[in-house]
């Protein structure tokens, strides 16, 4: 009981960054229509920058913000040299130019970074606390309220800002956009940073439980897509605990199986949500009509 | 003989179709108007098995073909067209009609790379049939474009070639005269005709009234779903509330759209 | 096949004839090994072997529409078959071979069955799933050797043990017998049916043909040919491990069928060539810079040119430059039906 308890916990940490990345997959799929299978690779941009950042020497915050910033910067140009204009591709154009794009990132991230593993220093220092008789160490703490706070701040940001909320109206329906006087340039543009920058919360703030390499997106954005589908991909907050949820069937699946079969019973998981009911737990678009 | 009896269609809560019932004869030709979202795209959907029926039942001779897959009801003897016409565009014209003569056969591809006798046989029957079919219509000049290259107009003609391939008992078209040139028109309407003379069941749902007046032995009339008027062209020509409905959507200007 | 090439009146153009092409890829098969060094035949090898799995995959995505993320499951399955019943039973190659196709096809049918109702995204989403977990069972069974892999895994003999060479001639009848096989399908009168399913599913429909049953035939076809690719490759290079058979591989696997055309036979041949030669010379490129560098410039390319090509040419380079086709029309098929 108690090392079940144990692997929740850790679970409940692995399982919110998938929650952010899977997140930043709905954002995209509900504003653009695109199933991005390169937001793995914002989370990998997120770590390996602060990384980066800290070998310079600099401070933890600005070190942070400075690699969050690196990762909107490069959905930006995604954003206005790639998706924006093959916006009118087929479904399957766009699943390989992103599946490219994921493919072309982790190259460049090897380029500048090399393929070894790099420690990331945690937020706060190594402690740990215990919760009930699990051992939760501090980043981790981290990693949940950053994921709270990166969600709240996703929340408020689409419901009570004027952007946000002609974003929000477009997922439903796109000429509504433009009643907000949005031009869809801009649009693309401020899904992709804020997708972006998301992931890369997540992958920062998890770089220094797991060790941070230039090819961690891929995994991690699987995952993170995973969970979107099992959540329900046309939600956020379906996505949100989708993710949640696949971190918590990850980790027991580990403590109890071997950590190798846990990405296959992922994927089995996945697997059944496709096939039982294809719109995800939460979500509601029913998939075709005819 | 096609007989529907007391078929409804519900969509999220809304009723598309509720209790529709009528019947039609070989070599009948009946025309279904009414005004946008009476329900006439979802009664052939539902007759062709491509929505789910809640209630009511289609019978095609006497046998009950309600809630059968679509390619079952296919071979039962039923085609459609539809709105957007849908040619297969990377193959020529010539092809898509084999494509429908083979179709039914359901063969298997591997079987047919290998050109073995059993697929042999009925590609070549196929194509002697498509090649006939092809040289009596309209796109006789344009067997070897590809079906995609073809105007708007010819990819709808092609269609219906299509669907005549199958031999069908019943054809639902679809607006099949929107978007086409007056001699196109003429060329539909024909065709209508002479599926009338071949013993076929036609149901034409269309938009130009006059062409389906001139066309049609019976005329059936729906609004939101239900059944307000099933008789003759003059009839119904007379009829006041029957013009009312459907004049009053004609005011509106909305003729293409056609949803549900 | 950009042209349209059979018309109402006469059968292919001469050149177009499926067995004319198929030797005279043979022909430059053989000139190829016959005045090539020995690394060039190796090269080609793994060309060959690739060119064997993406002519599965063009028939399955560019012919009939589809898309699978997971061909390297298949590739896996094939190699592993091979590498199994040579080493852990001492039996034949060319039972594993046979084995391998069988397993793999069986696999299709039944994951084929499950998943190809699916659209687009959800089966490029089932399709990757199926492959993860393939490599996930290559990985944790006992069978396969884990994270080690098998090493020492048989020959294939005729009489004698296959030289290098050998292989070369071997991969390369496959691939003329393969590409035989898909354009003679392909331009058969049956043949039609795949761009019918790809055009219009619900058109298909109402031929009275459910157009699963292509797809599913295409997802076996494509299935068996990796698995073939795979168990001659797990017997040529000797040893496997779960490295290979991963995602990337059926990332690469796709880019090679999309960059040539999806749907032309010997464009696939070729976009294979082009990215695996163009892939090796930037490894070399790259290996003079840093040990990591190679592939990591590798990966960089070959994602640049995924994302380009299917930004301007979206019907591969070979379609593009026959020059027939209009862009947007071809790979996106007509909206859906009713309304």
């Amino acid at each position: 009981m108690s090392l079940l308890w144990q692997f929740v916990v850790s679970g409940v940490g692995t399982g919110s960054v998938y929650a952010l990345i899977a997140m930043g997959y709905s954002l995209i799929y509900k504003e653009t229509g695109i199933i991005n299978f390169a937001q793995g690779e914002f989370a990998m941009i997120g770590a390996m920058s602060l990384w980066m950042f800290q070998q310079q020497g600099w401070p933890l915050i600005p070190a942070l913000i400075a690699a969050v910033a690196v990762a909107a910067v490069v959905g930006a140009g995604i954003s206005r040299i790639v998706m924006h204009p093959a916006r009118h591709s087929a479904p399957l154009t766009l699943i390989f130019i992103t599946l490219g794009l994921d493919t072309a990132l982790r190259g460049i991230a090897t380029l500048l970074w090399g393929v070894n593993p790099v420690a990331v220093n945690p937020l706060s220092g190594n402690g740990s606390i215990h919760l009930i008789g699990a051992v939760l160490s501090v980043q981790n703490l981290w990693v949940l309220l950053g994921a709270a706070v990166v969600a709240l701040a996703l929340y408020l940001f689409l419901e009570r800002t004027y952007l946000g909320r002609g974003m929000e109206a477009a997922m439903d329906n796109p000429q509504a956009a433009q009643l907000f006087g949005m031009d869809p340039l801009k649009f693309s543009l401020y899904t992709w940073i804020s997708a972006a920058i998301i992931g890369a919360v997540g992958g920062a703030l998890l770089a220094p439980i797991t060790t941070a390499n230039a090819n961690m997106g891929l995994d991690l954005g699987l995952s993170g897509f995973v969970g979107a589908i099992i959540g329900g991909i046309d939600s956020l907050p379906g996505a949100a605990l989708g993710g949640l949820v696949l971190g918590l069937v990850q980790s027991v699946a580990a403590g109890y199986v071997s950590s190798t079969w846990a990405d296959g019973i992922a994927y089995a998981v996945l697997f059944l949500v496709l096939l039982v009911r294809p719109q995800g737990l939460m979500g509601s678009h029913a998939q075709h009509r005819v | 003989m096609l007989s529907i009896e007391g078929l409804s269609v519900v969509f999220g809560g809304v009723s598309a179709l509720s209790a529709v019932s009528f019947e039609a004869m070989p070599g009948e030709v009946v025309g279904i108007i009414g005004p946008n979202g009476a329900g006439k795209t979802t009664l052939f959907n539902a007759i062709m098995g491509l929505v789910s029926v809640n209630s009511g039942s289609v019978h095609l001779e006497g046998k009950d073909i309600t809630g059968w897959p679509s390619e079952r009801i296919a071979l039962a003897g039923i085609q459609r067209t539809l709105q957007t016409p849908q040619v297969f565009q990377q193959i020529s014209v010539m092809d898509n009609l084999i494509a429908a003569g083979i179709a039914p056969k359901r063969p298997i591809l591997t079987w047919a790379a290998f050109r073995l006798p059993t697929v042999r046989r009925f590609e070549i029957d196929a194509k002697i049939r498509a090649a006939a079919e092809l040289n009596q219509s309209l796109l006789r000049e344009e067997g070897h474009k590809l079906a995609g290259d073809l105007s708007f107009g010819h990819q709808r003609l092609l269609e219906i070639y299509r669907a005549l391939m199958l031999n069908p008992k019943v054809v639902l078209l679809d607006e099949p005269l929107s978007g086409l040139t007056t001699q196109e028109s003429q060329v539909v309407l024909e065709l209508v005709r002479s599926m009338r003379a071949a013993q076929r069941t036609v149901l034409l749902v269309e938009h130009h009234l006059p062409s389906v007046l001139s066309v049609a032995d019976r005329v059936v009339v729906l609004a939101e779903g239900q059944v307000v008027a099933n008789d003759r062209p003059e009839v119904i020509q007379r009829d006041d509330t029957v013009m009312r409905v459907y004049l009053g959507e004609e005011d509106m200007g909305i003729e293409t759209t056609g949803l549900l | 096949m950009a042209t349209n090439p059979r018309t109402k009146e006469g059968p292919l153009s001469w050149w177009r004839w499926p067995s004319l092409q198929a030797l005279a890829l043979l022909i430059i098969a053989i000139l190829g090994g016959l005045l090539l060094g020995p690394s060039w035949v190796s090269e080609l090898t793994v060309v060959g072997l690739y060119a064997l799995t993406v002519i599965g995959m063009n028939l399955f995505m560019g012919y009939a529409g589809q898309v699978s993320l997971g061909q390297a499951g298949f590739f896996g399955i094939g190699a592993y078959s091979v590498g199994i019943i040579t080493t852990q039973y001492q039996f034949s190659p060319w039972l594993g071979l046979l084995a391998g196709m069988l397993i793999a096809g069986v696999v299709a049918w039944l994951l084929g069955k499950l998943v190809l109702k699916l659209q687009t995204h959800y089966l490029a989403l089932a399709t990757l799933a199926f492959g993860m977990i393939a490599n996930v069972a290559f990985q944790a069974l006992s069978i396969t050797g884990g994270n080690s892999g098998l090493t020492g895994i048989g020959n294939f003999s005729l009489g004698v043990s296959f030289s290098n060479t050998d292989y070369y001639w071997f991969v390369w009848i496959l691939v003329a017998l393969a590409a035989w096989y898909a354009t003679r399908m392909v331009h058969s009168e049956s043949g039609s049916l795949l761009e019918a399913v790809r055009s219009s599913e619900v058109a298909t429909k109402l031929m009275g043909l459910n157009p699963d049953q292509v797809k599913r035939e295409m997802f076996v076809v494509s299935a068996i040919l990796a698995a073939l690719a795979g168990g001659v490759y797990a017997s040529w290079i000797g040893y496997i491990d779960p490295t290979v058979f991963t995602f990337t591989l059926s990332i690469n696997l796709v880019l090679m069928a999309v960059v040539g055309g999806m749907r032309s036979v010997y464009g696939a041949v070729v976009g294979v060539g082009v990215v695996q030669l163009l892939g090796q010379g930037l490894n070399t490129v790259g290996q003079m810079i840093s040990p990591a560098a190679g592939g990591a410039l590798e990966l960089t390319v070959y994602g640049l040119i995924l994302v380009v090509v299917m930004m301007f040419w979206p019907n591969g380079l070979i379609t593009a430059w026959k020059g027939r086709y209009r862009q947007s029309s071809v790979v996106s098929p007509p909206s859906a039906v009713s309304d």
